[in-house]
């Protein structure tokens, strides 16, 4: 499970270069939706706008120019009164630009020459007798202008209008709207990433509980939900880890039953055994070397067993009682000596302490030193010592390393890795050497040695001596 | 004249395998196939050790020791096959001195045989006789004779197994000093660096029920936290 767990972690980075995350994917969505919407709205709400103010303006100019009309027409029907005393006496703004066209030449109250100016549609539709209204350009500037036909007079009349107001007001208009707009888009960006985590929240909640749960911790459950589209989920995922939990559970207790059940013939079969072998000297010569034979296979089914039971013990919930601070550097030395091999072996330092199971713990130092005996020539060096938080007992030999790709195969339950012949080992060493290091919070690897030999390395967390019980 | 051995175990071929595995040791073998056998055999004919197999059928070990221990001091050897610590736990709680799992050698059992029927280490090598030593000042005091293996408070013995009596005579012999559990284990159980701890605290307890006034409070057998205990006179 943690090998695959590894895998998927592996995996992980290359693919989030090609694909944008769901994270991210809904953060877009929700910000790209909603600055579509609000430029929409905006671009909507401002050519209405315009619209309106456009046609108010010229109506009002339109307005304002058949009055003048009117007193043009009547001025000019008052005989011997000149153009120019006429236009001069409406009482238009200062801005408003005033033309009169009269049998071909014009008149005006500023003659700007922008009279002149205007569009040849507007002057056509005039002379066919329409009243126009046009947009057009004063200096520059935005105008509305507007022509009446007087054929009572036999002129036409034109007034050209500013409109600076209301292109500072549509001006104003467009920026508040962009404004607004932005505004949105921040806000959106904002609420997508809201958004993103109500979403997200719980999908990685499951996420960790999964990571706890492939790392070992199958007590993790997710918490129970009311929000009804989330408890349909959170009660499948339980119930799977439910079922994970006492499936595993029911295969461990099945390993540990067939143990124990196997444990009281085999101690019928050993001492049996054992009272052959001190009563071997009445036997003929031939029957020794067969009790020798059966002895020695005895003592590996003892030790399988052992080990099986050993690594259910180390899969169980630790049992307190039994666990104590201990000097890691005492207790390799004690196993070195118990097993009858050299206390030298371990180089000298000072005291190591870590809170342990010690009978647990001297089974994995045994382990990798039989490990180095059935495999590597015996062992060359132990050394104890620590890193900032941890622990570290080396384990070197003599043989000729484990190559790169077995290294982590090797701790695998009965892998018997590469050139390595089955030989005395139960095939169970290294996995329970790791099972009892993880137990212990720690774990084991295997690198090489300066010679060339193999380094098994168990790593455990330092504790600080002192107060234990 | 060899050691008698009692062992009680319902199965007939680990039985017959330590009777006669113990025989060749050169002990005297009495056996049982069950509890309630195994106490006729103790009221018969007191055995100096008692292996006793926990999972019997009909009465099991745990009653076979409590009921034993109430006419027998002998040590009591546990054989479990129940790797949950508990039960050991528990077997010694009702009086059993010491445990080996299954399976088991032989040399590995006949080591706590051996341990369990030593006589006290820490007896002094001249024939000087040693005067009781005054444990408390209770009203009447508890009085531990080492050589003649008694303890009294007042003029009434009090029971305590071969075990209980050696593991108080090793404190007795430093009186206000601490001795560690390891100590403790390699001195009375021949145990080394890897033995059980809990073999000494589950003693002592049993042992404080019968030494001190207050089990609860102990005065005589204290708990030096972190260290071990201590025998201190008063």
């Amino acid at each position: 499970m943690r090998y695959l767990a590894d895998v998927q972690a592996f995996s992980r980075g290359p693919r989030s270069r090609r694909r944008a995350g769901l994270r991210r994917r809904l953060v877009v969505a929700v910000t790209t939706g909603s600055v579509l919407l609000a430029t929409f709205l905006g671009t909507g709400t401002f050519v209405l706008a315009r619209g309106y103010l456009l046609d108010l303006r010229e109506r009002s100019a339109t307005r304002a120019t058949l009055a003048d009309a009117v007193v043009v027409r009547e001025g000019l029907r008052t005989a011997g009164r000149p153009v120019s005393e006429v236009l001069g006496s409406l009482s238009a703004e200062s801005s408003t630009v005033v033309a009169l066209r009269r049998d071909g030449a014009w008149y005006g109250s500023a003659l700007s020459g922008s009279a002149q100016d205007l569009p040849s549609d507007v002057l056509d539709a005039v002379r066919d007798g329409h009243v126009v209204h046009a947009w057009t350009s004063l200096d520059g500037r935005p105008a509305v202008v507007v022509g009446v036909p007087l054929p009572a007079v036999g002129g036409e009349l034109f007034e050209i209008r500013a409109a600076d107001e209301l292109s500072q007001t549509l001006t104003t208009l467009r920026t508040v709207l962009l404004a607004l707009t932005l505004l949105t888009a921040a806000v959106a960006l904002a609420a997508g990433r809201r958004l993103a985590d109500v979403v997200m929240g719980p999908l990685h909640e499951v996420g960790s509980a999964a990571g706890r749960i492939a790392a070992g911790d199958l007590g993790t459950r997710l918490a129970p939900t009311d929000d009804p589209d989330l408890s349909a989920i959170v009660g499948s995922f339980n119930a799977m880890v439910d079922t994970l939990d006492e499936r595993l559970a029911r295969d461990a207790r099945f390993a540990a039953d067939v143990s124990h059940e196997l444990r009281t013939p085999l101690t019928a079969l050993v001492t049996s055994v054992e009272v052959l072998r001190g009563r071997a000297s009445a036997m003929p010569p031939g029957n020794e070397r067969l009790l020798d034979v059966l002895a020695t296979g005895l003592a590996r089914l003892r030790r399988l067993l052992e080990d099986l039971i050993e690594l259910a013990r180390a899969e169980a919930v630790p049992d307190d009682t039994s666990w104590k601070v201990t000097d890691l550097r005492e207790l390799v030395r004690h196993t070195l000596t118990d097993s009858g091999r050299d206390p030298d072996l371990l180089t000298p330092g000072p005291a190591v302490t870590v809170r342990a199971e010690p009978r647990m713990l001297r089974r994995a130092v045994v382990n990798l030193v039989e490990n180095a005996d059935a495999h590597a020539g015996g062992v060359t060096r132990v050394v104890v010592h620590t890193s900032t938080d941890d622990a570290l007992v080396h384990v070197d030999d003599a043989g000729p390393g484990v190559p790169w790709p077995d290294r982590e195969l090797i701790f695998e339950r009965f892998a018997r890795a590469g050139r390595r012949t089955p030989t005395s080992g139960s095939g169970l060493g290294l996995s329970l050497v790791r099972q009892i290091a993880r137990a212990h919070g720690g774990d084991v690897w295997c690198s090489d040695t300066d010679a060339g030999g193999a380094r098994f390395t168990i790593r455990l967390p330092r504790t600080t001596a002192g107060a234990d019980r | 004249m060899p050691s008698r051995v009692l062992v009680v175990e319902d199965d007939d071929a680990i039985r017959i395998g330590l009777r006669l595995a113990l025989e060749d040791e050169g002990y005297a073998v009495d056996d049982a196939a069950s509890a309630e056998d195994g106490l006729l055999a103790v009221r018969r004919d007191p055995p100096d050790v008692m292996v006793v197999d926990l999972m019997l059928g009909g009465m099991d070990g745990f009653d076979f020791i409590r009921s034993a221990r109430v006419s027998c001091g002998a040590p009591v050897i546990v054989v479990s096959a129940r790797a949950d610590t508990h039960d050991i736990v528990a077997a010694l709680e009702v009086g059993a001195d010491d445990y080996v799992t299954k399976p088991f050698e032989i040399k590995e059992l006949s080591a706590r045989l051996r341990a369990l029927r030593r006589r006290s280490a820490s007896a002094p090598a001249g024939d000087e006789r040693r005067p009781p030593l005054v444990l408390d000042g209770a009203e009447p005091a508890l009085v531990l004779d080492v050589d003649a293996a008694t303890l009294h408070r007042g003029a009434e013995p009090v029971g305590l197994t071969v075990t209980e009596l050696r593991l108080l005579c090793e404190l007795a012999a430093v009186p206000g000093r601490v001795l560690s559990r390891q100590q403790l284990l390699e001195r009375v159980w021949d145990r080394g660096f890897f033995g059980d701890e809990r073999i000494v605290d589950v003693h002592v307890r049993r042992l404080r029920t019968k030494v001190e006034i207050d089990p609860s409070a102990p005065r005589t057998v204290v708990t030096v936290r972190g260290l071990g205990y201590r025998l201190d006179l008063s």
